[in-house]
């Protein structure tokens, strides 16, 4: 019971970022939750290590990342075949880009958060993934490529069309 | 870093942690309940199921090495001919497997438990490792 007191106590301190992880990776919060629930299973597991560890917030994200990616590997092929394939309107997204100083002044704090994640998720799977993970997971563009088993140049197209279509869909909802 | 980067950097920058669903801890905890004891990490065993496990270990060891033994006593004993050089090889075996029974009643008990306790540790410790690096380097890609 003491030990169930203790892991109730760790999750609550990670949940939220194992949970963000995955649900921005996925833009799904089904299988995001789906998916947390298995990286609290692997952490009950491994539990009496994790409870004293510094670096299980390390460990809590790195495993959810992974998960949220073999996830998603089922559709990896095809997410292959979408981001081998070119279209002429997404090459130069042609966006006035605020001076950053001006993003959203506008609309509260909470509102614009909001259009942020809808933002993600309206990303298609391509383009979502590799820019969660440069932007929100701090990993590098070679990182990317090797963990998602996709050329450099062709990560860093995916991240950059991904960027143009983030801001003009939050350019278009007012949010920029 | 072009001005679209630092955007969509400033952006990821501000957006604050989601917040989990109230359901996940419920679901966590009853999924845990539900697993059988056998599923979980053998940190979780019961206690007897711990010891029995050790115990069956122990056996399966001891077996092995009478096997082993027994091999060797059969090779030492039979008298086919043209296997002269099977017979020195079972007699260098033999020599052996007396020597180590010598070291081995030599050694106090204490010493083997422990001795056992720290290879069944290192095996636990390698095995989970393979499994890590497995899972780590292999399935998540």
């Amino acid at each position: 019971m003491e030990n169930q007191a203790e892991f109730a106590k760790f999750m609550h301190a990670y949940q939220d970022m194992v949970f963000s992880t995955a649900a921005r990776l996925t833009g799904n919060d089904a299988q995001a939750e789906d998916i947390a629930q298995e990286v609290f299973l692997k952490a009950y597991e491994n539990f009496p290590s994790l409870r004293t560890s510094p670096t299980a917030g390390g460990w809590l994200k790195t495993v959810a990342t992974n998960l949220t990616l073999n996830h998603l590997s089922r559709y990896r092929r095809r997410w292959r075949l979408f981001s081998e394939m070119r279209r002429d309107d997404e090459d130069e997204p042609e966006i006035d880009f605020p001076v950053a100083d001006t993003i959203v002044a506008d609309i509260e704090a909470g509102q614009r958060h909001e259009l942020v994640e809808q933002a993600l998720r309206a990303l298609p799977e391509h383009q979502r993934v590799p820019l969660v993970l440069y932007h929100f997971e701090e990993m590098s563009y070679e990182q990317i490529a090797e963990q998602l088993r996709v050329s450099l140049p062709k990560i860093k197209t995916d991240i950059q069309r991904g960027r143009a279509a983030m801001a003009k869909w939050l350019k278009k909802a007012g949010a920029l | 870093m072009n001005e679209l980067e630092q955007l969509i950097e400033r952006v990821a920058r501000a957006q604050p942690t989601r917040r989990a669903p109230a359901s996940l801890q419920g679901r966590v905890f009853a999924q845990i309940a539900a697993q059988p004891w056998w599923r979980r990490g053998f940190s979780h065993w019961p206690v007897p199921a711990r010891a029995a496990f050790l115990v069956a270990s122990l056996g399966f060891i001891k077996l092995a090495l009478a096997g082993f033994v027994s091999v060797v006593d059969f090779v030492h004993s039979s008298d086919v001919a043209g296997v002269t050089a099977l017979h020195r090889t079972g007699e260098a075996v033999s020599t052996t497997v007396s020597l180590a029974e010598m070291v081995f009643h030599a050694i106090p008990a204490a010493w083997l438990y422990a001795g056992a306790a720290v290879g069944f540790t290192l095996y636990a410790v390698l095995f989970g490792l393979g499994t890590f690096a497995y899972r780590t380097l292999y399935v998540q890609r």
